[in-house]
């Protein structure tokens, strides 16, 4: 952050002077272009809509100032606003200036009236150009720009929409002019991001500094998400009754994934992304843990293009295969309508007014900015000569990305005409001059920026409501070529109401305010049900590895000698925990140092990091749904993970220490999540499925181990002496497997195969019984589903038909017993002889059905293999 | 003639599959040139078939299989009865050059077949073999034959010399490729001229036609060719890779602006592993009935 603030004055002192023109103020930047100045409108007068606000500011020292701005930057990332920078960093701290954009009431009514014209003209153009083309053959518009349109769609030709319009939820980027007149820069109809942004800015200022709020009146925000939803259902309403609308986000990817996941929470409606969605008999379902949903409405915020791979980019794996199919049967709709991204394509720009004019026979309310098409030549060659004074941006989704870009360099100055003139139908130039120059405050000092303003609009029937508010975006310099790779902080944007006029009431009739008892318990959406699940799983078996490796070391630097270690070796390894695929276990070695280590470290399948990552991963796609403390705990161990890097050729008492070290975080860290999450977390069917994972993996676990030892439970038994080495044997398992206290505590005596198989079996209270864990499965299961699916029933049922049966068994039957009382002839006769032999198949049998109670959940919670394969044979028969 | 018509695809998963989605565009349409007597299409496992038609007029079968199967079958058969059509005479003895005016103003409907695509490539050659072939004073139906002629005999016919993901600009490196590629290479051509022209996807009778003479290319799969628009707003069909005018030996089932448009079958499935498509084409002529 202190280069930043550097970076400042560096701006400050090329600021090169200020000229008058009329009245007006322009200051003329580094950046060599003159500016509206937004503040002031002479040296050091401020305009009379900032005067109190800058008093109020000028009135506090500068470190209450700077206290003020850190405390600001606090509460938003509290409220969880964030920003990913794809390139650069990976998160970037949202931050908001203590000094907010204002508008008047009469000039926003202007900004507004602008706005739905436009939206109107264009949602006119995207109905014509998708059927009858008649500006087309009017040319109006010549035809390139729009057919050739990466973003024209011919899918989109024929589809149904909502209400017959395409754009529903709308965005639209103003600027200033030099002359101070509002302008527009950029239009964002398809694609509305920034309202969470807009809101949180708001709600964080107000709460830090509520005086400035005192004596003023402002046009409220509160409730646009559910103004959304509220909108949404209602134009759905006409065809079905109270329709579901989901919220379609790429994931975790998106560098506005926050403001998904906040307006999903504001508006009451799940986050899904593509996974969650599925496609059935041309409906389109959710796949909940309690079963699968119809989706009616998708509020989407993907490209058009990654939609569907059958229609669109065939690689597209954050798509619904199928989607468009539905939307042309006219089971589910998609805001906003496929197709209106060519709305949004720059080259557009340069005929707005014919457009508007077009439909409308209106005038424009408001300019365009002066925008050139490079695919003019005599434009380009006229940009490319004064290059320092435009914005080069492209047309639709066309990116340049120079790693080594830094603002107004020589170098990307090159690279950019290099790219221009390469591909240049595929550009637009902008003067950079429209962007007015505003302060803000940035370490408790007063700096300039130059700003642009995201509005909002939202259809309401056949009208636009226009939301009274802005993101107001401010870059330190000409921003580069994608907005979103650039550096920008906000400001909060007022819009003043008349002083005359109250404030219309909001339209309460429709609003249906959520109270607690309506909110619908959250939907775990499955895919995110299976993130917890295989975290649940994958911890655990990490968790276990580690833990054996763990012991291991110990027992062979303390208490075995050379022999022991000869007789145990083999059975260590088959007690690693089974993988889900047979590839790499053949590999996996546990029985010296070297291989310990390598068992810990090395990066392939089934060793302690892979397993542990594998985890992690899962744990990064619902990050959102655990809370804090439990993710840090994750990321702690994560990142002694990441610090430690594999070396072949590491010396044998480095390898000991590196496995140690790591061993001993992964089963102290691991525990310590669970913990912490059981603690802090909401238990939702999302966390219950977590214990759910987490059970199952331990009964496999002991399941698989068991057998690994069960040719030595049954071993020879003609010695009339108890077995000594089995004794050792059993104990060191009992050990490996965390159970040995436990033993000693039930049973007060020393190993022996019958209370072992007890009490990894069917002891209810031993914390690695298989019982004991199933037990806790079934509950879980019980708990989160209610429906009564049938592969819900099936799950539960196989569980506890396998509870009945391992409460059943009588070891004694397929065990010697080794009774001091009974002579060797007794024992004899006591055992059927064939039964020992059964031990062995049993076992391997108990570890199959509880292997299978995986797919049983699998298929009825997660995949929902079990219902649509129901729902599939009813359609065939 | 009558034919009777068998294309069967099957796949086969790595592993098995636990969603499949996929579109077949295996409707043959009614035409001047074709009438179609029957049709069917099954999918195997069992499943429902939902249908529309796309933005080329292709009736199109969607269909889902969201749940587990190791394999899927889609058997389409037919039968279909083929006419011989006169070819646009009139049309075809316009210039080149006459040929792009009249379409000049037709632009916003035709707009689809004179672009590139991402398959479609426009490279120099096709600049250059444009310039040689399609003359702006040469007759259109003498430049089409000529330039029909031109690929066939410079474009070595190799069977799995390419797959779909070869470049155009590849195989006009290479000079050899499938009749996907002769016809994606002329297609190229003909857009660099100015003349509007789509990708037909189909099936084509290779029996020598009499004992002893040389069969055709194309059957056991699918066969492609191109069909150019001409004024009257006829579609002329030609194919590159035997060297002719279509005639009543050819079936069309689809059409696009490259083969992506009008691939038979394209799908998508969730599992893990690869997939080993396995595609047979079986095309017989029925005997003619007896005159009388």
């Amino acid at each position: 952050m202190g280069e930043k603030h550097l970076e400042l004055v560096v701006i400050n002192r090329n600021c090169l002077g200020v000229i008058e023109t009329g009245a007006k103020l322009i200051r003329k930047t580094k950046m060599g272009a003159p500016r509206w100045d937004e503040i002031h409108s002479g040296e050091n007068a401020p305009r009379p809509l900032y005067e109190k606000l800058l008093q109020h500011f000028d009135s506090l020292r500068g470190p209450d100032l700077r206290n003020l701005g850190e405390r600001m930057e606090a509460t938003l990332r509290e409220m969880g606003v964030k920003l990913e920078l794809p390139a650069h960093e990976a998160q970037r701290p949202w931050i908001c200036d203590l000094l907010p954009q204002v508008f008047e009431h009469a000039e926003w009514n202007t900004i507004a009236s602008g706005f739905r014209q436009r939206m109107q003209a264009f949602d006119l153009f995207l109905q014509d150009v998708y059927s009858k083309k008649q500006i087309l053959r009017d040319a109006v518009v010549p035809i390139h720009p729009v057919l050739g349109s990466r973003n024209y769609q011919n899918a989109a030709v024929g589809l149904p929409r909502l209400q017959g319009a395409y754009l529903h939820l709308s965005s639209m980027c103003v600027t200033r002019d030099v002359k101070g007149r509002i302008a527009v820069k950029h239009h964002h109809f398809s694609h509305a991001s920034g309202i969470s942004y807009m809101m949180q800015n708001r709600r964080a200022l107000a709460r830090i500094t509520p005086e400035i709020f005192e004596d003023v009146s402002i046009q409220s925000l509160a409730d646009a998400p559910q103004t959304i939803v509220e909108k949404l259902r209602d134009s759905a309403e006409s065809s079905v009754r109270d329709p579901s609308v989901v919220l379609l986000s790429p994931g975790t990817g998106s560098t506005v994934y926050s403001e998904h996941s906040f307006l999903a929470r504001r508006m009451g409606i799940p986050l899904v992304q593509g996974g969650d969605l599925l496609v059935l008999d041309d409906h389109v379902y959710l796949k909940t843990v309690q079963g699968l949903e119809r989706v009616e409405v998708i509020y989407s915020r993907m490209s058009d293009s990654w939609l569907d791979p059958l229609v669109f980019r065939s690689n597209s794996r954050l798509g619904i295969p199928g989607l468009i199919h539905c939307l042309r049967k006219g089971t589910v709709t998609v805001i906003n309508g496929i197709g209106s991204q060519l709305a949004d394509d720059r080259a557009l720009l340069c005929f707005a007014q014919h457009i508007i004019m077009y439909y409308l026979n209106q005038r424009p309310i408001l300019p365009t900015l002066q925008t050139y098409w490079l695919g003019d030549i005599d434009q380009m060659e006229m940009v490319l000569a004064n290059l320092e004074n435009y914005q080069i941006r492209s047309i639709s989704g066309y990116e340049i990305s120079d790693p080594s870009e830094k603002p107004a360099t020589r170098a990307t100055e090159e690279f950019i005409r290099q790219e221009v003139r390469r591909n240049a139908s595929h550009f637009i130039a902008q003067p950079i001059s429209a962007d007015a120059v505003t302060v803000c405050f940035d370490k408790g000092k007063e700096a300039e920026r130059v700003q642009d303003h995201m509005i909002f609009a939202l259809r309401n029937g056949n009208n636009i409501d226009v939301f009274p508010g802005a993101l107001t975006r401010l870059f330190e310099s000409k921003p580069p070529f994608d907005d979103n790779s650039s550096p920008w902080t906000s400001k909060d944007t007022w819009v003043l109401t008349n002083g005359d006029e109250p404030v219309p009431p909001q339209p309460k009739k429709r609003m249906r305010r959520l109270r607690e008892a309506d909110v619908p318990s959250r939907q775990v959406t499955s895919r995110v049900a299976e993130a917890f699940y295989w975290m649940g799983r994958y911890l655990e078996r990490a968790y276990h590895q580690a833990y054996l490796i763990q012991v291991i070391e110990t027992l062979e630097t303390e208490e075995l000698n050379s022999a022991e270690r000869k007789l145990y070796r083999p059975m260590w390894n088959r007690l690693l925990p089974p993988l889900e695929t047979s590839a790499g276990t053949s590999r996996r070695s546990i029985t010296n140092r070297v291989d310990r280590y390598r068992l810990v470290l090395l990066p392939e399948p089934g060793t302690v990091i892979s397993t542990f990552r594998n985890a992690a991963s899962n744990a990064s796609s619902i990050q959102e749904s655990l809370s804090p403390e439990a993710w840090a705990t994750l990321s702690e161990l994560l990142s002694r993970f990441e610090r430690v890097k594999y070396r072949a050729d590491l010396p044998e008492h480095e390898c000991v220490r590196v496995t140690r070290k790591l061993s001993d975080a992964a089963t102290r860290l691991i525990p310590q999540f669970f913990a912490i999450a059981t603690g802090s977390m909401l238990a939702d069917d999302g966390w219950r499925f977590c214990a759910i994972g987490q059970v199952l993996e331990r009964a496999i676990i002991t399941a698989n181990s068991v057998v690994s030892i069960s040719k030595s439970i049954v071993r020879d038994d003609s010695k009339a002496e108890p077995d000594r080495s089995s004794e050792i044997e059993l104990s060191a398992f009992l050990r490996l497997l965390g159970t040995r206290d436990a033993y000693r505590r039930v049973y007060q005596m020393r190993a022996e195969a019958i209370p072992v198989l007890e009490i990894l079996w069917q002891n209810t209270q031993a914390p690695r019984s298989v019982l004991r864990c199933l037990q806790r499965c079934a509950r879980q299961l019980h708990e989160s589903s209610p429906s009564d699916t049938l592969g819900t029933t099936k799950a539960i049922s196989a569980i506890e038909a396998l509870i009945k049966k391992i409460k059943g068994i009588n070891w004694s039957l397929y065990v010697r017993s080794q009774d001091d009382d009974e002579t060797p002839a007794q024992k004899k006769a006591n055992v059927k002889e064939e039964k020992t032999h059964e031990l062995e198949p049993l076992l391997k049998e108990l570890l199959d059905s509880t292997l299978e109670i995986h797919t049983l959940i699998s298929d009825a919670f997660l995949s929902h293999q079990a219902q649509i394969s129901q729902g599939v044979q009813t359609v065939v028969s | 003639m009558i034919f009777e018509i068998s294309h069967i695809t099957h796949y086969t998963y790595g592993h098995q599959a636990a969603e499949a989605y996929g579109e077949a565009r295996l409707t043959p349409p009614n035409l001047p040139s074709q009438k179609v007597l029957s049709h069917s299409i099954m999918i195997n496992p069992e499943t429902k078939t939902s249908s529309y038609v796309d933005h080329y007029g292709n009736k199109v079968q969607f269909f889902s299989l969201p749940f587990r199967h190791k394999k899927l079958s889609v058997i389409n058969q037919m039968v279909v009865e083929t006419t011989p059509v006169e070819r646009p005479m009139e049309s075809l003895e316009l210039s080149v050059q006459e040929v792009r005016q009249i379409f000049s103003s037709a632009l916003t409907d035709i707009f689809d077949f004179l672009q590139p695509t991402e398959v479609v490539e426009i490279g120099k050659e096709a600049v250059q073999w444009a310039r040689k072939y399609l003359r702006g004073d040469m007759p259109l139906g003498e430049g089409l034959q000529r330039l029909n002629e031109a690929i066939h005999d410079s474009f070595d016919y190799k069977k799995g010399s390419t797959d779909n993901s070869t470049s155009l600009s590849a195989i006009w490196k290479e000079k050899r490729g499938v009749c996907q590629d002769f016809a994606h290479v002329g297609l190229s051509i003909l857009r660099t001229a100015g003349l509007p022209a789509r990708y037909v996807c189909g099936y084509i009778e290779t029996d020598p036609p009499k004992p002893g003479s040389k069969a055709l290319v194309g059957a056991v799969a699918t066969h492609a060719w191109i069909e150019v628009l001409v004024p009257g707003m006829a579609w002329v069909a030609i194919d590159p890779t035997n060297r002719q005018w279509c005639n009543e030996r050819y079936v069309a089932v689809s059409f696009g602006r490259d083969f992506r448009d009008a691939t038979p079958l394209r799908g998508t499935f969730k599992g893990s592993g690869g997939q080993l498509m396995n595609v047979k084409v079986f095309m017989k002529r029925r005997a003619e009935r007896p005159k009388g």
